[in-house]
C-alpha cells in the first residue's frame, strides 16, 4: 500500500516534469517572422540591397497627391499664380487665398510627414550598406549615391517650404525625434554635400534600361539647380554645362513628346507599373465636357506670348456651360493602366534655363541669350535680342514661368528665391497676401510632439 | 445660414465658378428641395431575432449538455443589412466511480454570417439638406447643375447612398474545445490539467461596383477578399496538494502554461474591372495585388501559490510566477511577480459575535501583488522590412516598415488593495468598501513621436510613472422578501483618480505639451476660451504669456476628462408571477461638446449644422455660445479652427440612464402541464430608454454627432422549458 502511493507520487511528478520538459528547449523562441525581413538580412545581398532602394522610389509615388508625387505641383501652384480650383473646397482655398492653417493635414501628411517617412529609409539604407559585409563595393557606391540623391530630393522640398527645418541623418528616434529646425544654411551645406558625392558615386549611365533611376547627371542637375538657388552661378553654370554636354540629353522638338516615358530630354522620372502620372489624373477632367478641378489663371494664360506652340500643347480648354476652363495639359493621360507617361522630375530645358540665368548673372549675355533662345525656339518663337543684364534676367525668368509651369513648383520657388513674391502676389492675390505666407506653417501637431520646434511667423 | 456667412465675410453669394462668393449649393441647386438625411440614413428601425435551445441529460457519473442558438440583427441603415449567427455547443462531464478522476469536455462551433454596412453612414448626416440623390433618370447623382459632389467641400462631400452600393461580406467560423481532467494520485494530491483549443477563421470580400463609383472620376470597379485564420492551444498542468486538519487548510499549488497563437491571413485586391459581371472573381481583375502575412507568438509560465486558512478566520495568500513572452528581445523575455494577500474574518470572531449580533458577516482583507502586461503585437523588436504593395521597374521594393526598439521590458504594475465586507441582518443588507492603490512606471505603449522620426509611434515602456488609485463601494439592500413580493436594490459606484506622478525630461519630450506632473494624464492642457467677442463676433483666447500670439505657450491646465464618479442602481422586483428589473447607470463627467465638431465644420460652411449653432452672434453687441458664421478663410475661420486647441469645446457631459427595464411573466404551471411544458416565461426588454442629462447635442457617451449613438431597443420574448 505504501508502495502504491509512492509509485503514484513519483509518476505525478514524473508526469509533472515531461510537461514542463519543452521549456528546456526554450519554448518562448520562435522563427523569425516569414513575410518580413530583418535589416541585417536586407543588407546582405546586392539583391535585396537593391530593393530596399527601389523600394523608397515605390514609396515616393505610391499614392497621388503627396510629396514627390503632384502635391508639390499643385498646392504651391495655388499659392502661386498659376492655378486655381474652380469649386469651393477647403482644403484648396487655404492655398489658394494663402491661409494655411497651422494645423492643416495637407501641410502635415502630405509634405512634411511624407518628406521625413521617405529621408528616413534613405537614412536607413545608408546606415545598412555602411554596416554590411557582403555587398559588392561597387553596387554598395550606387545604391549609396542613389540614396544621398533621393534624401536631399526632399531636403531641398522641405527648405524651400518650410524654410529652417531638422536635419535628420540617423534612424536613432531617441535623438532624431528632439531634434530643433536646422538654419537654411546648414540645411542646404548638407544638400550640397551630398550631391557632390552621389555625383561622384553614380556613374554617368543609367543602371537601369531607363532612367527611373538617378545617374551621376541627375545629381549634376539637382546640383545645378540649388546653386542657382544659393545664388552660386559659377558652380551653377559648370553643373548645368556637365549636364548639356554629356550628350545623354536632347530636347524633343515636338512639344507632345516632352512628357511621355520615352522623352529625349528626361534626366530622372518616377515610374509607376499600372498607373500614369497622379498630375494627368488630378488636371485632366473626365470627359471634354466636364468642368476640371483646376484651371490656371489669367495671370499664367496672359504670359504666354503670340505664336508659343507651348499654349496648344501643354494647355486644354474644356467649355462647359457657357464658360470654358483651361487646365494644365503637359501629362495627357489622365487614367489607364497602360503606363505611357512617367512622373518626370528633371529634365533637360530646365538646365538650359539654369545656366541661361548663371550666364546672365555673369554677365555673359551671348551665352546667356544662346541657352534662353534653344528653349525659346523649340516653342516656336522668334529668338530674343537683349543687351541688359537685367532685361535678360527677366526674359529667363519669363521663360521659366512658361515653359515649366504647374511643374514641381518651379514658378513659387522662382518668385521666392528672386525677390519677385511680394510684388508680384501681392500685386495677384490682393489684401489675402502677407510677405509671411511665403513659408508654409509648420504642422502644429508637430509642434506639439517636439517643443524644440518653433513656428514660422505670421501662424 | 449661408447667405449670412457670406454677407459677414463681405462677400456676395454668386453662381459663377471661380468667384470668391461661388455657392453653388444656394445659387445653382434647387433650395426647395430637402431631404432630412438624418432620418433617411439613420433613421430606421433595426430588428433582432435570436432563439435557442438547449438539450441536458446523463446519468449519476456523466453529464451531457447540447445547445444551439440563432441571432440575427439588422441596422438602421437604408437598405438590406444583417448579421446572422448560428451556434452549437456541448458540455460532457464525466467522474469515475471512485470520484479519483474526473473529465470535462465542452466545445462551441459558431458561424457568423455578415452583411453590415462598411460604413457609419451618421458622418453623413451634415451633408447640404438639398443635395440631390437621385438624378433625372433615376439613377444616383453625382452632380447637380454641373457641380461635381467630389469637388466641394474638403473632399468629403459625396451621395452617401453610393456607398451603400459597396457591398460587404464576410463569414467567419469560430470552433472552441477545452478539455479539464483531474485525477487524485494520493487523497491530499491532485493532478489537474486543462486543455484548450480554438480556431477562429474569416473569409471576407468587399465588392465598389460601377453604381458606387463617380462615373466623373475615371476609376474602375474593384473588390477585395481576404483570409485569415487564426488557431490557439492552452495546455497547463497543475499539480495540487491539500491538508486539512480540524478548522485549518493548507493548499499548495504548482503549475505552468504553455500557449501558442498563430495568425496567418492572405488578401487580394482585383481593380480596373471593365464591368460589374464577375467582380466575384479575383483572376477576372485586370490588375491584382496580393498580399499575405503570418503572426506567432508563444507564452509560457511557471507559477506557484501557497494558501492558509486558519480556523476559517484568517487567510493567508502567497503566490509567485515568472512569465515568459516571445514578445520581447531575447534578453528581456523573463519576468518575476509575486503577490500576497491576507483575509480576516472577524465575523466569526466570538467576542465580535456577542458585542454587534446585528452584524451577520464582517471581513477585512489586504493585498499587494504585481501583474504584467506584454499586450504589444509581435516582433516589434525586431528591425523589419516589408515588401512594397508592387514593383519598381520590374524589381520587388522593400521599405521599412516601423522604428523598432529592441529594449522595450515586460511592463510590471504594483497593485494595493484593502477592502472591508459587512452583512448585517442576516445579511439582509451587504456593504463593501475597497481602496485601491495602483503603480506603474513602465507601460507598454506606442509611444507618440514626432515624424520627423520618419513614423508616428514606437513600441516602448513608457518614462512616467502613474498612479491610479480610487474607492469602490456596493450597497445590496433586501428591502422585502415575502412570499408573493421581493425587492432588491444593488447600488455601487467607483471614484477613480489618475496622476501622473513623475516623468523624467518631460518638458523636452513628445508628451511636453499633453502631460503635467500631478495631474491626470486625461487631462485637459489647451488655451483659455474666453467666448465670443461681442464686437467683433468671432471666438477669443486667453493670451497667457501677453505675446501677442496664440501659441502652446499659453496653454493652461483646466481640469481633466475622468470620470468624477460612476456606477448603476439595479433594482430587481418581484410579485407572484411577474418579475420587474431595472437597471440606472450614472457618471459625472466633462465630454467633448456639439463644438469640437465645429471647429471641422465652422457653421456657414456647406455642411449642414445641428440647430445649437443657431445661437449665434450676428451683430455687434450680441452676446452668443456661437461665433458669426463665415464660408471661407477668415479671421472668424482662424478663430474657430483655435477652437479644439481650446477648453471651449468641453462641457458636463453628465449622465443618468436607464440602461435596461425587464418585465417578465410566468405562465401558471397548472396550466403548463396539460403542454408537458415545465416552464414557461414571457419576457419584455428595453434598453436605453431614458437619459437625463444636462449635456446639448448628441449623445453624452459618444459625444459626436457623426457616430451612431447607442440604440433605444425593445425586445420581446418566449422561453420553454420541458
Amino acid at each position: 500500500m505504501k508502495n502504491k502511493k509512492l509509485f503514484r507520487i513519483v509518476s505525478a511528478v514524473v508526469l509533472f516534469g515531461a510537461a514542463a520538459l519543452p521549456s528546456c528547449k526554450k519554448f518562448e523562441d520562435i522563427p523569425p517572422p516569414q513575410t518580413q525581413a530583418e535589416s541585417s538580412q536586407v543588407f546582405s545581398s546586392d539583391a535585396t540591397a537593391t530593393s530596399a532602394v527601389v523600394g523608397l522610389y515605390y514609396q515616393m509615388i505610391a499614392n497621388n497627391l503627396t510629396l514627390m508625387n503632384g502635391a508639390v505641383t499643385v498646392y504651391t501652384g495655388l499659392s502661386a499664380d498659376e492655378l486655381s480650383n474652380v469649386n469651393p473646397n477647403s482644403d484648396y482655398d487655404a492655398f489658394k487665398n494663402n491661409a494655411i492653417p497651422a494645423n492643416s493635414a495637407t501641410i502635415n501628411s502630405k509634405f512634411w510627414t511624407n518628406a521625413y517617412r521617405y529621408i528616413y529609409q534613405a537614412n536607413a539604407v545608408i546606415a545598412g550598406l555602411a554596416a554590411s559585409q557582403t555587398i559588392t563595393a561597387g553596387v554598395k557606391d550606387q545604391l549609396r549615391g542613389e540614396m544621398l540623391f533621393a534624401r536631399t530630393l526632399n531636403y531641398f522640398y522641405l527648405v524651400n517650404l518650410y524654410g529652417d527645418v531638422p536635419l535628420v541623418l540617423t534612424t536613432d528616434y531617441g535623438i532624431s525625434g528632439a531634434l530643433p529646425r536646422t538654419p537654411v544654411v546648414t540645411v542646404n551645406q548638407q544638400i550640397v554635400a551630398d550631391l557632390t558625392e552621389a555625383r561622384q558615386l553614380l556613374s554617368a549611365t543609367y543602371s537601369t534600361a531607363t532612367n527611373v533611376r538617378p545617374n551621376g547627371m541627375a545629381a549634376a542637375a539637382l546640383l545645378a539647380r540649388v546653386y542657382l538657388y544659393q545664388k552660386d552661378w559659377t558652380n551653377a553654370e559648370a553643373q548645368a554645362t556637365a549636364v548639356i554636354n554629356a550628350g545623354t540629353y536632347h530636347l524633343e522638338s515636338n512639344l507632345s513628346q516632352v512628357f511621355v516615358n520615352t522623352s529625349a530630354e528626361t534626366i530622372f522620372q518616377l515610374a509607376r507599373p499600372t498607373a500614369n502620372t497622379s498630375e494627368g489624373s488630378v488636371f485632366i477632367p473626365a470627359s471634354g465636357s466636364a468642368k476640371p478641378t483646376f484651371i490656371i489663371t489669367g495671370a499664367l494664360l496672359n504670359a504666354f506670348e503670340t505664336g508659343d506652340l507651348r499654349k496648344a500643347a501643354w494647355l486644354k480648354t474644356n467649355t462647359t456651360g457657357g464658360n470654358s476652363y483651361t487646365y494644365p495639359y503637359k501629362y495627357k493621360v489622365r487614367n489607364s493602366t497602360t503606363v505611357t507617361e512617367n512622373n518626370i522630375v528633371l529634365r533637360l530645358a530646365e538646365v538650359y534655363l539654369i545656366r541661361a540665368e548663371a550666364r546672365a548673372q555673369q554677365q555673359d549675355i551671348t551665352g546667356a541669350l544662346a541657352d534662353l533662345n534653344i528653349i525659346r525656339q523649340r516653342a516656336g518663337l522668334a529668338p530674343l535680342v537683349i543687351t541688359t543684364q537685367a532685361g535678360l534676367l527677366s526674359a529667363v525668368m519669363h521663360e521659366r514661368q512658361t515653359e515649366l509651369f504647374a511643374e514641381w513648383g518651379h514658378r513659387w520657388f522662382d518668385l521666392k528665391r528672386t525677390g519677385q513674391a511680394d510684388p508680384v502676389l501681392g500685386a495677384f492675390k490682393g489684401s489675402n497676401w502677407q510677405t509671411a505666407d511665403a513659408l508654409y506653417p509648420v504642422p502644429l501637431p508637430q509642434i506639439l510632439l517636439n517643443p524644440a520646434l518653433t513656428q514660422n511667423p505670421g501662424y | 445660414m449661408r447667405k449670412e456667412a457670406f454677407a459677414n465675410d463681405g462677400l456676395t453669394v454668386s453662381s459663377t465658378p471661380g468667384d470668391p462668393g461661388f455657392a453653388p449649393d444656394i445659387t445653382l441647386w434647387d433650395t426647395d428641395r430637402y431631404t432630412d438625411l438624418k432620418k433617411l440614413l439613420t433613421g430606421n428601425t433595426a430588428h433582432a431575432t435570436d432563439a435557442q435551445a438547449t438539450v441536458s441529460g446523463g446519468t449519476a457519473n456523466t453529464q451531457f449538455l447540447i445547445g444551439g442558438g440563432y441571432h440575427r440583427e439588422t441596422t438602421v441603415y437604408p437598405g438590406d443589412f444583417a448579421d446572422a449567427r448560428a451556434s452549437l455547443h456541448f458540455n460532457i462531464n464525466h467522474t469515475s466511480t471512485d470520484k479519483r478522476f474526473s473529465l470535462l469536455f465542452s466545445g462551441m462551433y459558431a458561424n457568423d454570417n455578415n452583411r453590415l454596412p462598411r460604413y457609419d453612414l451618421t458622418r453623413y448626416i451634415n451633408l447640404p439638406p438639398n443635395i440631390r440623390l437621385y438624378d433625372s433618370s433615376g439613377k444616383l447623382a453625382w452632380e447637380d447643375a454641373g457641380i461635381l459632389y467630389s469637388t466641394l467641400g474638403n473632399n468629403d462631400i459625396l451621395n452617401p447612398l453610393s456607398l451603400l452600393q459597396e457591398k460587404y461580406k464576410s463569414v467567419n467560423a469560430n470552433l472552441l474545445g477545452n478539455l479539464l481532467l483531474s485525477y487524485k494520485i494520493v487523497p491530499n494530491l491532485v493532478f489537474r490539467a486543462s486543455m484548450g483549443y480554438n480556431t477562429f477563421r474569416s473569409d471576407e470580400s468587399t465588392t465598389r461596383p460601377t453604381a458606387a463609383i463617380d462615373p466623373n472620376s475615371g476609376e474602375l470597379p474593384s473588390a477585395g477578399f481576404a483570409a485569415s485564420d487564426n488557431q490557439s492551444w492552452i495546455i497547463e498542468p497543475q499539480l495540487e496538494y491539500t491538508r486539512v486538519t480540524g478548522k485549518d487548510r493548507l493548499s499548495i499549488l504548482l503549475g505552468n502554461t504553455y500557449q501558442d497563437k498563430t495568425g496567418s491571413i492572405s488578401a487580394m485586391y482585383g481593380s480596373n474591372y471593365n464591368s460589374d459581371l464577375l467582380l466575384n472573381s479575383i483572376a477576372a481583375a485586370p490588375v491584382i495585388t496580393a498580399s499575405n502575412d503570418f503572426v506567432q507568438y508563444r507564452y509560457t509560465a511557471f507559477f506557484g501559490r501557497i494558501n492558509y486558512q486558519l480556523h476559517d478566520k484568517y487567510i493567508l495568500n502567497i503566490s509567485a510566477r515568472r512569465d515568459g513572452s516571445s514578445r520581447f528581445a531575447s534578453e528581456n523575455r523573463w519576468a518575476n511577480f509575486g503577490a500576497v494577500g491576507a483575509a480576516w474574518l472577524f465575523s466569526s470572531e466570538p467576542a465580535v459575535k456577542r458585542l454587534l449580533p446585528f452584524l451577520s458577516f464582517g471581513k477585512l482583507r489586504g493585498s499587494y501583488g504585481q501583474t504584467g502586461n506584454d499586450q504589444i503585437g509581435d516582433y516589434k523588436f525586431l528591425n523589419l522590412w516589408s515588401n512594397t504593395t508592387n514593383t519598381y521597374n520590374g524589381l520587388p521594393g522593400l521599405y521599412p516598415k516601423a522604428l523598432y526598439n529592441p529594449d522595450y521590458h515586460w511592463e510590471i504594475n504594483q497593485k494595493l488593495e484593502g477592502a472591508l465586507e459587512l452583512g448585517f441582518l442576516n445579511d439582509a443588507v451587504l456593504f463593501s468598501a475597497a481602496y485601491y492603490h495602483n503603480r506603474s512606471s513602465n507601460q507598454l505603449i506606442s509611444y507618440s513621436l514626432p515624424t520627423q522620426t520618419g513614423f508616428f509611434n514606437v513600441v516602448r515602456n513608457f518614462p512616467g510613472l502613474v498612479s491610479n488609485t480610487g474607492w469602490e463601494m456596493t450597497l445590496t439592500t433586501h428591502n422585502f422578501h415575502q412570499k408573493n413580493f421581493t425587492w432588491t436594490t444593488a447600488f455601487n459606484i467607483t471614484l477613480p483618480k489618475n496622476k501622473l506622478l513623475a516623468f523624467p525630461g518631460l518638458s523636452t519630450s513628445s508628451y511636453a505639451s499633453r502631460y503635467v506632473i500631478g495631474q491626470s494624464l486625461n487631462l485637459i492642457n489647451a488655451l483659455k476660451h474666453t467666448g465670443v467677442d461681442p464686437q467683433t463676433g468671432v471666438y477669443t483666447y486667453e493670451d497667457k504669456n501677453k505675446d501677442g500670439q496664440l501659441t502652446t505657450d499659453d496653454y493652461q491646465v483646466q481640469g481633466n476628462l475622468d470620470p468624477k464618479f460612476y456606477g448603476g442602481v439595479q433594482n430587481n422586483l418581484s410579485y407572484g408571477a411577474f418579475e420587474l428589473s431595472f437597471f440606472f447607470e450614472f457618471r459625472k463627467q466633462t465630454g467633448l461638446s456639439y463644438l469640437n465638431q465645429l471647429a471641422f465644420y465652422p457653421p456657414g460652411w456647406i455642411y449642414n449644422q445641428p440647430d445649437l449653432v443657431l445661437n449665434r452672434w450676428q451683430q455687434p453687441g450680441n452676446v452668443a455660445p456661437v461665433q458669426q458664421y463665415t464660408a471661407g478663410y477668415t479671421n472668424a475661420y482662424i478663430a474657430i479652427s483655435q477652437l479644439r486647441n481650446s477648453d471651449g469645446i468641453y462641457m458636463d457631459a453628465s449622465f443618468i440612464r436607464l440602461k435596461n427595464v425587464a418585465l417578465s411573466y410566468h405562465l401558471p404551471e397548472s396550466w403548463l402541464r396539460r403542454y408537458h411544458v415545465r416552464n414557461c416565461r414571457i419576457y419584455l426588454q428595453a434598453q436605453n430608454l431614458l437619459t437625463i442629462t444636462n449635456y446639448k447635442g448628441s449623445d453624452p457617451e459618444t459625444q459626436n454627432f457623426y457616430i451612431l449613438p447607442p440604440l433605444r431597443s425593445i425586445v420581446g420574448g418566449i422561453q420553454f422549458n420541458f
